[in-house]
């Protein structure tokens, strides 16, 4: 090949043919499919306590709210409108141990649970017993006071080190 | 023909999360899909190969959104995802041997005396190597006027570019392919 020609003109390129809008679409939604799983259960399962407390009082809420028959659950929510947001959340939060978060979760649809996401949970995160959560400054506590706390909670430190890497 | 959405627009939606981030992730994969599409396929010249990392791109570009500050242009990031993302998967795994290639994108026009003996698979592959030597800036201008066929002015708005500065690229990148198949063809 001589140094001064140029290539290009003796080149034809041919043109890549790409799917259909509907590929593209489709392809899309199995993204987002696919990402809006992953992110749902970060926190449930292994978010700090206040988060999973939330997250519990927003499954509780959307399950009364998806689940039970109309009728039912106009009186409930009728009950509920006696009981403020922080009382909602301190009972959740209280006997977190009676809720099975997962199988709640699984009740609610895709969308059922990003409305309430959307409508909730700014609301519950700006409550006062959050944000006195949000004030605790582990940096009065020594090291070895938090592995006898984690001994005494049976707490596998290998384990907890895996959940959060 | 409705007017390409603005990439600010896309990350602003994006931001506000919820079912915006998803609506902002369908504009996004409408207004970019296709090319990347291309630019995969031109390289791995198979469509099975191309929609497995055309996937990987799009989950990547997913989680990485939010941290994307906007110091290039949108559809210059995507082009570096899809770029490391298509030669890593193709290094990694070797999954372009026993499969249906296309045809090369590259076919020697009949009177070309100097490549009458060079293959289409190899000017082929020789131009790939160039194009993947070439600086990104430089490339993704090349990908933009040489293979998607687009005019100085839309490249310019796409890259918040000045014209001078796209053509000026572009000859480079050119002089830099024939500088690199210069030397591999006279070897």
């Amino acid at each position: 090949m001589k140094e001064n020609e140029d290539i290009f003109e003796h080149l034809k390129k041919r043109k890549i043919e790409t799917p259909s809008k509907d590929y593209f679409d489709a392809l899309a939604a199995s993204v987002i499919e696919q990402e809006s799983k992953e992110t749902k259960v970060i926190p449930i399962g292994r978010k700090i306590f206040y988060w999973s407390t939330a997250a519990a009082a927003i499954l509780v809420v959307g399950f009364f709210l998806f689940n039970i028959p109309r009728q039912t659950q106009t009186n409930i929510l009728a009950q509920l409108d006696d009981v403020s947001t922080e009382e909602l959340i301190l009972y959740v939060y209280e006997n977190i141990d009676d809720f099975d978060t997962e199988q709640l979760g699984e009740t609610l649809s895709d969308e059922e649970i990003d409305e309430l996401d959307e409508e909730l949970s700014i609301e519950m995160l700006d409550i006062s017993y959050v944000e006195s959560s949000e004030s605790i400054s582990f940096d009065d506590i020594d090291e070895q006071e938090i592995l006898d706390y984690l001994e005494l909670e049976d707490i596998d430190l290998d384990e907890l080190e895996n959940d959060f890497i | 023909m409705q007017p390409r959405p603005d990439d600010k627009h896309i990350l602003k939606l994006f931001h506000q999360g919820g079912r915006n981030r998803n609506e902002a992730f369908r504009i996004l994969v409408d207004a970019y899909g296709e090319m990347l599409y291309r630019q995969i396929r031109q390289i791995t010249r198979n469509h099975e190969l191309t929609n497995d990392i055309l996937q990987n791109v799009l989950v990547k570009a997913f989680q990485k959104l939010d941290a994307f500050k906007g110091d290039s242009a949108l559809y210059t990031w995507l082009y570096r995802i899809a770029r490391n993302e298509t030669l890593n998967y193709l290094d990694k795994e070797k999954r372009r041997t026993g499969i249906d290639l296309d045809e090369p994108v590259f076919e020697i026009l009949a009177g070309s005396n100097s490549l009458e003996r060079i293959d289409g698979e190899r000017i082929h592959e020789l131009l790939m190597n160039a194009i993947d030597a070439l600086p990104e800036k430089q490339a993704v201008v090349f990908q933009l006027k040489y293979f998607e066929e687009l005019k100085y002015s839309e490249i310019a708005e796409r890259l918040g570019t000045s014209e001078g500065a796209l053509k000026a690229s572009f000859f480079h990148a050119k002089e830099k392919i024939k500088e690199f198949l210069l030397n591999q063809l006279n070897q």
